[in-house]
């Protein structure tokens, strides 16, 4: 909220939103590179589709308001919202078509050499014919509904991002045509296997093991007639609408925040289209330009696509298509030595203070089963957490309303507004509120992103505090795609921190004069920050040596990028692992100063922070990137890692990073970034490197500290090569 | 920040009914709960501010040491109420209730058994806080006014206490002021001693509650400061030489801002930090030229509360020659907490007795007594108290009320001669005690009043309108102080160790190292009166050759 007053000198800045399209630039590289498996390709290209959407929903829709309402300020870099629109058009194109061509003509092909088919209903023999129309009939036809548009029905409000049937119909014996539409339901897997289950598995028994399958749409698009009785299909196509879901719940808003969010959901049909996709060569149709002109979109919005629509449901393929072997080997996570040397979660947590937990290298378990020990331990008094994104069927969630059940003073604080993730955590803030936890909706105005739980435990009469830290959301799933960072502690004046900030959340307080070890945005999470860097910017001027290494998702903040400028011109040695959004442009022959972004199997997620302090190092991990909403709008939290141990390892971490040359990808001064230039996987690696050295760790760290220094040594090579 | 997290607690049915399921749960830990408990437990301290509410949730271990859990606040202006109106509104007693739920919810999260609720300034200076009592009464919640005189003496007290572990000389001569934004207290310390006391109603918020801000109420602080003349009250009363440096310390939320400022964190109520004056005095000059105006990342009503908490200090900084300035770490919260523990620890014993005696003995200074027949009177007054303590009952801290009257007694002297004991009782009515609550306050001025000849009647107001308990009190202090006075009241000279007593049978004989007794024995009889029919003892006065 503070953010000081300073002219932006353009060229330290790259565009947000064109940067966030390079990063997808990036993934969809993963998707091209030879040394990659099929089906994980097959991923990446799912990944881009679904990032689009969301840059759409929100970013493009955010510009297009912008410019349309004369917020025509430029950014940072000098570009203002209509150039921006502009330039991120170009750059779209450009990756669609390498997307489509890459799925098109390489890896849909290649799959096909696999065994794994994506088939044309007109392509079909009769029996395969006769399979899918019995399939259509009793699976599909039950939840389709058609939407006729003539003057008694106007044009439909079509669902943003589900794939769509247009029609234009002349019905038999009467003059002129209509329109009608078909919701392709998301309900029905969109990828149709051609065989029952028990032929796959008989065909399988027989050596057999082709996997062949209709997409939906078409599927539906060929059995239209069935819908539509007596009429004839003059036209048809395939299209996507999305929406502008860029809403936000007002500052200062007082009312029922459940019921405000609830609302803007229910409104979310009636939203303004901001993109439109249309199969094939369509656009230039009657259906095409009807649909352009019902939808008032203008032709840069409006996308011809070479391939099927909606390539994040492609993700389901690589789990129907049942081929692990096209994918890399699953990693099984490590259970931190401590928890297996102690039964009791807080009986490990109050012998070693601090426990790191590195996801998804270790297991997401350790934090589920403390919960589950939580809800059933006797002395437990109270839990505290916040929840973010939660997946379904979430542990968590059963672990909390436990909890609440046997009578513990539950209180979760679920952030309504996170994005695309609303109706989810209304549902779940409506179970555990049936459960008797004390749910508390975020504030109005501030997102609560920080990631934290608390458990408050009376021994011997005392209260003795535990907490779990992260930079990744309480999320089992995503906890094993994402790598991010845990932390478990007892130390007292971290959970004395932890207790003021759930106080703050729950409004029960006003934020702390001074937090303790803590840093919280939006109070002074950005001061703490400036200090930090303007620490090292001094010992370099004062002849000694400085030295930044911070991980982070996105770099966009205008004062820290200046900051970050102003510390490269000291001579501090940076090295920024910055995996998506880096807005920072790094000038030309600037030696001590490296960004880098690493882009693999598993997302990148953790947010580290290395400040040297002239060898009295401080480590800290935190929920926020360095972005202007996560300063200034979020309810973020960063702490210190205190314990000498957990340092070794983070830096460690850090290191193998740094010294990957195999996905490690440099950031240039013209904004682009370097390719790996390699054939295949070395040792080198970070992500699995990473996750091989917590393995022989972890057995090391059973067996005493002298064999897990012996780990530390073996694994110096790495980092000094 | 808004936040749209619960409904506010109201004064419905309902909610009085959720609260009082609540407070089932806990005792109040007020005086005389102290024996009931064992540590280690959990409790609060919720105090009520003018502006803020507060509560610091703490556990006390086996040693009564206590370690802060949590520490809860949230901005809530009742001084706007209480500074502009003089009442607090209906709808903020029930927000104020709700609040004050919320936190006590906290204190059963922890399996919390015992909690405080006390109001300073705001609430104190309510004309409806009796119904303010009476609505948390009946949501089931105990509210405590503290009296200014109780939350000095607290204060104080801990301060001392904190200080005497890091700045230990700091206390020696020391004027501490203790802000808060509805009052500020004025401590003059002379030798380790308190020796003043003033409460002025100059808190940072207040005149910006009473008038606005748009009504300059920097300036009014300013104007009052100076009118009060309370740097030449303070060098009286610590009979300070001109130029003898003093320590400027400063307790209380401004004053911790103010140290932030500089640049040193109070994380703990024991900390102390001693702050550069050159570098405090550029802070607190800043600070008084943005009244009102957010700076740096101050917003404008914090502005409005740091520029007045710098006029203040400006003041006193300008007006004394500081050695060093010191901001200690206390609350109020702490504070009262301390006090609880080493009531429980220590029953009995007053810490604040010498302090108190050194106040009285300043006061009496202002009207010009005579120090040595004070100091016989409190002597021979309580060697009689702690002979008849055995076999009389007696309100707590009798010990205490009799030092402070025998010290006060003849202040009216002052006025006049003649009816000297009202006039006594008159000054010691308008004079606040720290130490002492309104009630012992009260019992002290009118054992003042009977100290001469006459004896207490209903026809007299300031007799009638005591409690059947503090008259009573009056009663017995009375009688002793009486018979205290007449043993010294021809005495030129001390003559403390020479007096003895001996209570054989129903009879109390005083014995005196005298041959000529003439003159006390009709003092007495003029005026020991009262004590036979209190205690129903004859007294005899002897020779002790």
């Amino acid at each position: 909220m503070n953010t000081r007053d300073f002219e932006y000198d353009p060229k330290e800045f790259i565009s947000r939103e064109l940067s966030w399209i390079d990063f997808n630039s990036r993934v969809l590289d993963e998707a091209s590179f030879e040394y990659n498996l099929l089906l994980d390709k097959l991923k990446f290209i799912s990944i881009v589709g679904s990032n689009l959407d969301e840059f759409f929903m929100v970013r493009i829709a955010g510009l297009r308001r912008a410019a349309l309402f004369g917020e025509n300020r430029p950014d940072p870099a000098g570009n203002r919202p209509d150039r921006q629109l502009q330039l991120a058009r170009v750059k779209i194109t450009r990756l669609l078509r390498r997307q489509y061509h890459l799925l098109m003509n390489e890896i849909l092909p290649e799959l096909e050499e696999k065994g794994v088919f994506i088939r044309h209903p007109q392509d079909l023999e009769e029996q395969e014919l006769l399979f899918l129309r019995r399939y259509f009939r009793q699976e599909i036809l039950p939840v389709l509904t058609p939407m006729a548009v003539d003057p008694a029905h106007p044009f439909p409000l079509l669902n943003s991002g589900a794939v769509e049937i247009a029609l234009e119909l002349k019905r038999d014996g009467r003059k002129g045509a209509i329109k009608a539409f078909v919701e392709v339901p998301e309900l029905l897997p969109r990828f149709v296997p051609l065989r029952s289950e028990e032929e796959r598995a008989e065909d399988h028994a027989h050596g057999d093991d082709r996997a062949e399958f209709v997409l939906l749409e078409e599927l539906i698009s060929f059995f239209i007639t069935d819908l539509f009785p007596g009429c004839t299909v003059l036209e048809k196509l395939i299209f996507r609408i999305t929406r502008d879901m860029d809403f936000s719940v007002e500052e200062g808003m007082k009312e029922d925040l459940l019921a405000t969010i609830r609302g803007k959901l229910l409104q979310r049909r009636q939203r303004e289209a901001i993109r439109l996709e249309i199969a094939g060569e369509h656009l230039r149709s009657r259906l095409g330009r009807y649909l352009m002109k019902e939808l008032n979109l203008s032709p840069e919005l409006c996308f011809q696509l070479h391939g099927p629509l909606h390539l994040k449901q492609f993700m389901e393929l690589v789990s129907a298509a049942g081929r692990p072997e096209l994918m890399e080997e699953k990693i099984t996570p490590v259970t931190p030595a401590i928890f297996r040397q102690y039964h009791c979660v807080f009986d490990a947590i109050r012998a070693k203070e601090n426990i790191l937990l590195p996801l998804p290298y270790c297991s997401f378990s350790s934090v589920v089963e403390m919960l589950e020990q939580a809800a059933d331990d006797p002395d437990v008094l109270a839990i505290k957490q916040t929840l973010y994104r939660v997946s379904g069927n979430s542990p968590i969630i059963r672990a909390l309303q436990k909890a609440a059940e046997n009578g513990k003073q539950v209180t979760v604080v679920l952030e309504l507004k996170a994005r695309f993730d609303e109706s989810n955590n209304i549902a779940w803030a409506e179970a555990l509120d049936n459960s008797g936890a004390h749910v508390v909706y975020g504030i109005a105005g501030l997102k609560v992103h920080c990631k934290a739980l608390m458990i408050v435990r009376k021994e011997a009469g005392r209260i003795r505090r535990y907490v779990h830290l992260g930079t990744g959301n309480y999320n089992d799933k995503t906890a094993m795609m994402y790598t991010d960072m845990g932390m478990f502690s007892c130390d007292p004046e971290l959970c004395f921190d932890v207790a003021n900030l759930f106080n703050l959340l729950s409004g029960c307080s006003a934020p702390p004069e001074q937090w303790n070890r803590v840093a919280v945005s939006p109070f002074d999470m950005r001061s703490r920050f400036r200090e930090l860097i303007e620490r090292e910017i001094r010992h370099c001027r004062n002849g000694r040596c400085g030295r930044i290494i911070a991980k982070m998702n996105s770099f966009s903040d205008p004062e820290l990028i200046h900051l970050i400028h102003e510390a490269a011109d000291a001579g501090v040695e940076i090295d920024l692992i910055v995996r998506g959004i880096c807005c920072y442009r790094p000038r030309a022959k600037q030696d001590n100063l490296r960004i880098y972004s690493i882009v693999d199997r598993f997302l990148e997620h953790t947010r580290i922070f290395y400040f040297e302090n002239l060898g009295d190092s401080e480590y800290y991990l935190g929920s926020a990137d360095w972005m202007t909403r996560n300063m200034d709008r979020r309810i973020e939290l960063l702490f210190p890692v205190t314990d000498d141990e957990s340092k070794d390892i983070i830096f460690k971490l850090l290191m193998f990073q740094l010294n990957d040359d195999d996905k490690k990808r440099k950031l240039l001064p013209t904004g682009a970034y370097t390719r790996p230039r390699i054939t295949e996987y070395s040792p080198r690696r970070s992500q699995l490197a990473s996750f091989r050295f917590l393995q022989e760790l972890n057995t090391a760290m059973l067996s005493g500290r002298g064999e897990t220094l012996k780990v530390f040594a073996s694994w110096k090579t790495l980092k000094n090569s | 920040m808004n936040t749209s997290i619960r409904k506010p607690v109201t004064g419905s049915v309902s909610d009085i009914r959720e609260l009082c399921v609540v407070n089932s749960m806990k005792q109040n830990f007020s005086a005389g709960a102290e024996h009931e408990v064992h540590p280690p437990f959990q409790t609060g301290v919720i105090d009520i501010g003018a502006h803020t509410v507060r509560m610091d949730l703490f556990e006390l271990n086996r040693s009564w040491q206590a370690e802060k859990l949590e520490s809860l606040s949230r901005p809530f202006n009742l001084g706007a109420d209480v500074f502009r109106h003089g009442y607090i509104s209906v709808e903020n007693i029930s927000k104020l209730i709700g609040m004050v739920g919320d936190f006590c919810d906290r204190i059963r999260e922890y399996g919390g058994s015992h909690y405080r609720i006390v109001a300073t300034s705001a609430v104190r200076e309510a004309f409806n806080k009796e119904l303010v009592i009476d609505r948390f009464r009946e949501a089931g919640l105990t509210l405590e006014i503290l009296e200014g005189t109780t939350e000095v003496t607290l204060t104080y007290q801990a301060v001392r206490e904190a200080l005497s572990g890091n700045c230990n000389s700091a206390l020696e001569n020391a004027v501490m002021l203790i802000m808060g934004s509805g009052s500020l207290f004025v401590i003059g310390v002379s030798r380790g001693v308190m020796c003043f006391c003033q409460e002025m109603q100059s808190g940072t918020m207040r005149f910006n509650d009473a008038l606005g801000s748009s009504e300059h109420p920097i300036e009014q602080l300013r104007r009052q400061l100076k009118s009060q003349r309370v740097i030449r009250l303070l060098d009286e009363a610590m009979c300070r030489e001109e130029k003898q440096p003093v320590s400027l310390v400063i307790v209380g939320n401004p004053a911790r801002k103010l140290a932030a400022m500089c640049g040193k964190s109070l994380q703990h109520e024991n900390d102390c930090t001693v702050l550069d004056l050159k570098e405090f005095s550029d802070i607190i000059d800043a600070c008084e030229h943005h009244h009102g105006k957010g700076f740096g990342k101050i917003d404008p009503d914090e502005a409005a509360e740091l520029s007045a908490a710098a006029v203040i200090v400006r003041h006193f900084f300008d007006s004394l020659p500081c050695r060093e300035i010191i901001c200690p770490g206390m609350t109020t919260r702490g504070a009262v907490l301390r006090d609880w523990v080493r009531r429980c620890r220590m029953p009995g014993v007053d810490p604040f007795r010498t302090d108190l005696a050194a106040v009285c003995r300043a006061i009496g200074r202002r009207y010009d007594f005579d120090g040595c027949h004070a100091l016989n009177v409190a002597s021979a007054s309580s060697l009689i108290y702690l002979k008849l303590r055995p076999f009389f009952s007696f309100p707590e801290h009798t010990g205490l009320l009799l030092e402070a009257a025998s010290y006060l007694h003849d202040i009216g002297r002052f006025v006049d001669f003649r009816h000297h004991h009202k006039h006594s009782w008159y000054l010691l009515s308008n004079i606040r005690l720290p130490g002492l609550t309104a009630s012992e306050h009260r019992i002290v001025a009118a054992a003042v009043r009977y100290h001469g000849r006459s004896l207490p009647r209903e026809a007299h107001q300031e007799y009638s309108s005591l409690s059947a308990d503090e008259k009573v009190a009056v009663l017995k202090l009375a009688a002793i102080l009486r018979v205290a006075d007449a043993l010294d009241i021809t005495f030129p000279e001390p003559e403390c160790g020479a007096l003895k007593l001996s209570l054989r049978g129903r009879v109390l004989h005083l014995i005196v190292d005298e041959s000529d007794l003439s003159s006390r024995k009709y003092s007495l009889k003029v005026k020991g009166g009262l004590f036979e029919q209190v205690f129903g003892l004859e007294l005899k006065l002897q020779n002790g050759e």
